[in-house]
């Protein structure tokens, strides 16, 4: 049987992805496009797709793991990913959608062995600064990107992702749009500042603790693994952010440029609280 | 459940962090983030070896000035908070 490859690299992680479907593989370059990697590489997660029908809707995601292993069932595949080997069995419906929302949920799952994790929020890249804006659902994220669009390179408008790279929080667009129909290209920068929109901010901003920045940022990561460790690498790896990089809430209707206040906030506040 | 005769210590599911002067506590399988301060930091310091209530009290006693009895009250009322909400599990 004949195999169809092709390899993505979504925050500076490789997958291999092989299938006997031509089609499949030809719609994952097609569609991710900006995200395909032509770097040879030994170090990727290798991903076999095999073609599924799914009737029953699922109740959900489940994930459940034990030891180095994931089972993953969502509503249009089930499969099985080995962390430590670096591989993964999936049986998926071969629609687009479908293959998103599996990635979203693999990239949520490896993240944290790689000292990063998936946040619910947009990202803004200015020159080799970046800056998150992060919300639950209508909280105005793809507004926000929408009226950034002129000055920033849109990192995401609903899913960024941050790794600490050679000691630096960065982070990096991702494939997972909301309702942003604008260019996401590959891109990714140094972390500068946490904002967390808040509609009901009576001023523009407001500097946050530590602790509530900590708070904030767990309440908002895209995760479904209920297994100690994973949580405890989210845990510290939150933890040292907020040592090194200052939280705001920010309400953005109070800005026609928030951008350029966004830039000036984060020059003035450089060091946060110990 | 009779908390007195019980030993409690720290679920190992839990991953937690001091930040300022507060502890937060995280719990993997319902997702939620606890924040404690004061006199609960003391007992949830206490908590990384197995304790009874008994020994939780005395600690208290000693760095609070608070009866036995109040102290008792208030860290059987804590612990089965602690309990109830799988940050804490009890030893047999």
């Amino acid at each position: 049987m004949r195999i169809f490859k092709t390899t993505l690299c979504i925050g500076g992680i490789s997958i291999l992805l092989e299938s006997s479907s031509k089609d499949f593989i030809k719609s994952i370059k097609s569609k991710y496009n900006n995200f395909l990697s032509f770097v040879e590489e030994d170090n990727y997660f290798k991903i076999v797709f095999s073609q599924g029908k799914f009737l029953k809707k699922d109740e959900g995601i489940i994930v459940k793991r034990d030891g180095s292993n994931y089972s993953i069932k969502g509503e249009g595949f089930c499969g099985y990913l080995d962390i430590k080997r670096k591989t993964a069995l999936v049986n998926i419906s071969f629609k687009e959608n479908v293959f998103n929302l599996f990635l979203r949920i693999f990239y949520s799952l490896i993240l944290p062995f790689y000292e990063g994790f998936l946040i619910h929020s947009a990202g803004l890249k200015k020159g080799d600064d970046s800056y998150i804006l992060s919300g639950p659902s209508s909280s105005g994220k793809t507004t926000a990107a929408r009226l950034a669009d002129r000055e920033f390179c849109i990192l995401s408008d609903e899913l960024v992702i941050i790794r600490k790279m050679w000691g630096v929080f960065t982070a990096f667009a991702t494939p997972f749009p909301g309702e942003f129909t604008g260019c996401i290209k590959n891109d990714k920068a140094a972390l500068k500042g946490l904002f967390f929109l808040n509609k009901n901010l009576i001023v523009p901003y407001a500097i946050k603790s530590r602790l509530e920045t900590l708070v904030s940022l767990l309440e908002n990561i895209f995760f479904f693994c209920p297994d100690s460790e994973s949580n405890r690498l989210i845990f510290n790896i939150c933890g040292e952010i907020t040592n090194k990089i200052r939280g705001y809430d920010i309400n953005i209707l109070y800005y026609s440029d928030f951008g350029r206040i966004m830039y000036e906030i984060t020059e003035e506040n450089v060091c946060p609280q110990p | 459940m009779k908390l007195q005769k019980k030993m409690f210590v720290r679920s190992p599911d839990t991953a937690w962090q001091d930040i300022e002067d507060k502890t937060v506590i995280v719990t993997p399988r319902t997702k939620k983030i606890h924040i404690i301060s004061g006199s609960g930091r003391s007992i949830w310091s206490c908590l990384e070896k197995p304790q009874k209530l008994e020994n939780i009290v005395e600690l208290l006693c000693g760095e609070y000035e608070v009866s036995v009895q109040q102290a008792r009250d208030d860290v059987s009322r804590f612990i089965q908070d602690l309990v109830d909400k799988k940050i804490v599990k009890v030893v047999d």
